[in-house]
């Protein structure tokens, strides 16, 4: 592979992985839906997480 | 008293487990001071009400026990009213999902105050919990000659009161060891009465409430005592089958038992805490004698001398964040550039060193450009409201945002706005009522801040003629006043707009505490600097680098390889027929030219092509609309946008080369493009719309939705569009001359 190919993929890659953040962010994707990762994703929302923890008290 | 005898299944301390300590209060109380003295954590303090938003923990070691503290946001009531008192009860009755239940509760209590901070303390200490009582500001209460007995407090609360002196780590370790010692042990239930009628509709509420719901009893009756009591209703829980239709029946029976149900949870704390409070002063009592902070007051907060004197220090920090912020801005600038220019050295041209070169490392320099005026302009905010003077200032500018549905606190958002929208949306969080906190949220991009102040200086010098006016004011140092008089008519207008439709509601009743004036400690002043600036460098900053990558491939693609072949051939030609100084300039030349042609094929200039249709009523044409796109990730690319479309090498707003460039533009039919008309309308389409993807990051942030940058965007975009279209559709009919 030539370098000039090389960085056509490193680019589009880079690239590709900025517009995945945005589009994370855009989405409201959470890094860890289990508990919320305390960011402004849309998942965190408090209330959610007050019914999950009430779901997780009726669990036990 | 609420509590009977099942108290949660705390256990004592053993050395292998990690003991969790919450430490709660009213704001303002010294709490995050206290916290920082526990856990040598760096966090921020200030003794403006309302500061302390978010999640904070750190950890210390005694005695061989490891213990983390958690330090809540500041609440005046376990009955919450706004989302940071529902964190702060949520995560002390174990419901926040994140959070593990706390082992114990450490109370702040400001002795200064101890008849308002009671309320809340004998509502937390209700819980069930463990807890110790840190007495706080017992020095401040002795010099307005009402010193607290914390012995004779500990007798009435049945915990162990500690007195602290957190600046001075006084206290701090006897607050350590009765945190070990309390943990395990059930607080006495405290003797106040809720009425025997009250309590047993609360029992029956709880028992109902944990067929549907199985929790622990003292949860159980949290929530039955905020669906009985509070009127507002705010508890999903109400939804529960029959509860709804059984908290009416209660109510109804209480009602027809002529027992004051709505208050009878302050009437019956009140009243026992007057009686603690009589007991522990009565020992020592003097006659109480106004403060020093009382007599400051009588000037500062005084509605014609305060205002004076808040204007006054408005303008010294405003000046100061201009002139101090600048150097560093250009420091920041040059060491982009140097960057860049190291990059592209050791790097084989392609496309991977341009991204490097334009997009990342402008990208960082593009966020990193806006941290000097964001730590000055925080620097000023934190000193204010550590000295406690921010409170003053919100008191006396109260009355004059009123009129625009906002308060006093949201003055100095709007103030900061004129340095950047950034860092002036992050200061909205001391606004506590949640409409006019989006109000002002709303409003703040449309202040003039400095990044427009580049554009204002290009237009103003290419198209508005130095005529002198009156008093040695020129028509352009007009037009430069006006730029900033009328955005901060729009952004009051805009924030009344918004509180009379989409954030209509009763205008909330502006309490605020004034706090002792105190001399800010530099540790916690710095401290809380660093972190802004680090939360925007983490968290807008990464939006805004990803925006800018994006930007840049835009504007970089379809990337034409036979353009590079065709400007390489005449970069050799110049180099065989030219030398010195002729050879440079051609060189620019030659780079210019390539820029812009390659600009005009990108998908960014084909874009700038296709909405010219619907730029023209505005009076600009395609290449005006490929300048617009790219300020759309910042305003301030305007400026650099057009020097390579008009294909005049480096420049910035002094630039003669641009400015001749742009004067002698013109269109095919002849007529000029650039007009005092369309330089005034850039100017208001610049204030107007929202061109600054920091913002947008920074708004969705603080909202916590994208609902609300979505709503800003498209409110800004209409405005500029509709407003800019009838400036100049009307202005070529009035002013022809102009046109």
């Amino acid at each position: 592979m030539s370098e000039l190919t090389i960085q056509w993929v490193i680019t589009i890659l880079i690239v590709g992985l900025a517009a995945f953040q945005l589009l994370r962010q855009l989405l409201g994707l959470c890094r860890k839906p289990e508990t919320g990762c305390g960011s402004a994703c849309r998942s965190c929302n408090t209330q959610e997480l007050l019914d999950k923890r009430l779901a997780s008290l009726d669990d036990h | 008293m609420l509590t009977s005898h099942d108290q949660p299944g705390s256990k004592p301390a053993t050395e292998t487990q990690t003991i969790r300590v919450a430490l709660v209060g009213n704001p303002n109380t010294g709490k995050t001071t206290l916290f920082n003295a526990l856990t040598g954590l760096k966090q921020k303090v200030a003794n403006y009400p309302g500061v302390t938003v978010e999640r904070k923990s750190g950890q210390f070691s005694f005695e061989g026990h490891s213990i983390e503290v958690i330090d809540l946001p500041g609440a005046y009531s376990l009955r919450p009213t706004n989302d940071v008192e529902r964190i702060t009860r949520d995560v002390l009755l174990g419901l926040m999902g994140s959070e593990k239940p706390v082992d114990i509760v450490v109370v702040c209590l400001d002795a200064g105050n101890l008849e308002r901070n009671l309320y809340f303390a004998t509502q937390v200490l209700d819980l069930g919990l463990p807890g110790v009582v840190a007495l706080t500001m017992n020095d401040e209460a002795a010099s307005m000659g009402q010193p607290v007995d914390p012995v004779i407090l500990e007798q009435h609360l049945g915990r162990p009161v500690v007195e602290t002196v957190a600046p001075t780590y006084k206290g701090v370790t006897e607050l350590k060891r009765s945190i070990l010692q309390a943990v395990g042990r059930e607080g006495e239930d405290l003797p106040w009465s809720i009425g025997e009628k009250v309590l047993h509709a609360i029992e029956h509420l709880a028992v109902e409430i944990g067929r549907h719901k199985p929790m622990e009893r003292r949860i159980l009756r949290q929530i039955a005592v905020e669906l009985l009591l509070d009127r507002r209703g705010t508890n999903r829980m109400i939804d529960l089958p029959g509860i709804r239709e059984l908290v009416g029946k209660l109510r109804a029976e209480l009602e027809w038992a002529g027992v004051k149900w709505v208050e009878s949870e302050s009437l019956g704390r009140y009243a026992w805490i007057r009686s603690v409070i009589e007991s522990t002063r009565s020992a020592s009592e003097e006659k109480f004698k106004p403060s020093r902070s009382d007599r400051v007051d009588r000037v500062l907060t005084h509605p014609v001398f305060g205002l004076g004197i808040f204007l006054l220090v408005m303008a010294v920090v405003f000046q100061s964040i201009y002139t101090w912020a600048g150097p560093f801005m250009d420091m920041i600038d040059g060491l982009t550039a140097a960057a860049a220019t190291a990059v592209a050295g050791s790097m084989s041209p392609g496309p991977l060193r341009d991204l490097l070169t334009d997009g990342i490392i402008s990208g960082v320099g593009a966020v990193l450009i806006f941290l000097p005026q964001i730590l000055l302009l925080f620097l000023f905010i934190v000193l204010m409201e550590d000295s406690g003077y921010l409170a003053r200032a919100a008191f006396v500018m109260n009355r004059h945002m009123r009129r625009f549905g906002l308060t006093g606190h949201a003055f100095i958002p709007m103030l900061s706005g004129f340095a950047c929208a950034i860092p002036a949306i992050m200061s909205t969080r001391n606004i506590s009522d949640p409409r006019t906190r989006l109000a002002t949220i709303m409003a703040v991009p449309l202040t003039s801040c400095s990044a427009r102040l580049p554009v204002y200086a290009l237009m103003i010098g290419a198209l508005i003629p130095a005529t002198p006016l009156f008093a040695g004011f020129t028509a352009q140092g007009f037009v430069l006043l006006g730029a900033y008089v009328f955005s901060i008519c729009a952004a009051l207008l805009v924030a009344r707009t918004f509180r009379m439709t989409v954030l209509k509601g009763r205008q909330q009743p502006f309490i605020i505490e004034l706090p002792p004036y105190r001399i800010p400690s530099w540790k916690t002043v710095l401290n809380s600097v660093w972190e802004r600036g680090r939360m925007f460098v983490t968290q807008a900053g990464t939006i805004i680098l990803a925006i800018n990558i994006i930007l840049w491939f835009i504007a970089y693609f379809p990337h034409d390889n036979s353009l590079q072949a065709k400007y390489d051939a005449q970069r050799s030609a110049a180099e065989s027929m030219l030398s010195g100084e002729q050879l440079e300039l051609r060189m620019e030349e030659i780079d210019s030219l390539q820029s812009g042609e390659m600009l005009r094929g990108s998908i960014a200039g084909k874009l700038g092509q296709a909405i010219e249709p619907v730029i023209r009523p505005l009076g600009f044409d395609w290449k005006i609309g490929i300048g617009l796109l790219a300020s759309f990730a910042a305003r301030e690319v305007f400026v650099s946008t057009m020097a390579i479309v008009y294909n005049v090498g480096e420049a910035d707003e002094t630039s003669v080369s641009l400015m001749d460039a742009m004067r002698n533009e013109k269109h095919a039919s002849g007529e000029r493009v650039y007009s005092p008309l369309v330089a005034l309308n850039i100017i208001i389409f610049f204030i107007l719309a929202c061109q600054c993807m920091g913002t947008v990051a920074v708004v969705k942030r603080e909202t916590n939705s994208w609902k609300w940058p979505a709503v800003m965007v498209g409110y800004m975009t209409l405005l500029a569009y509709v407003s800019c279209m009838l400036f100049y559709q009307i202005g070529i009919r009035i002013w022809p001359g102009l046109a």
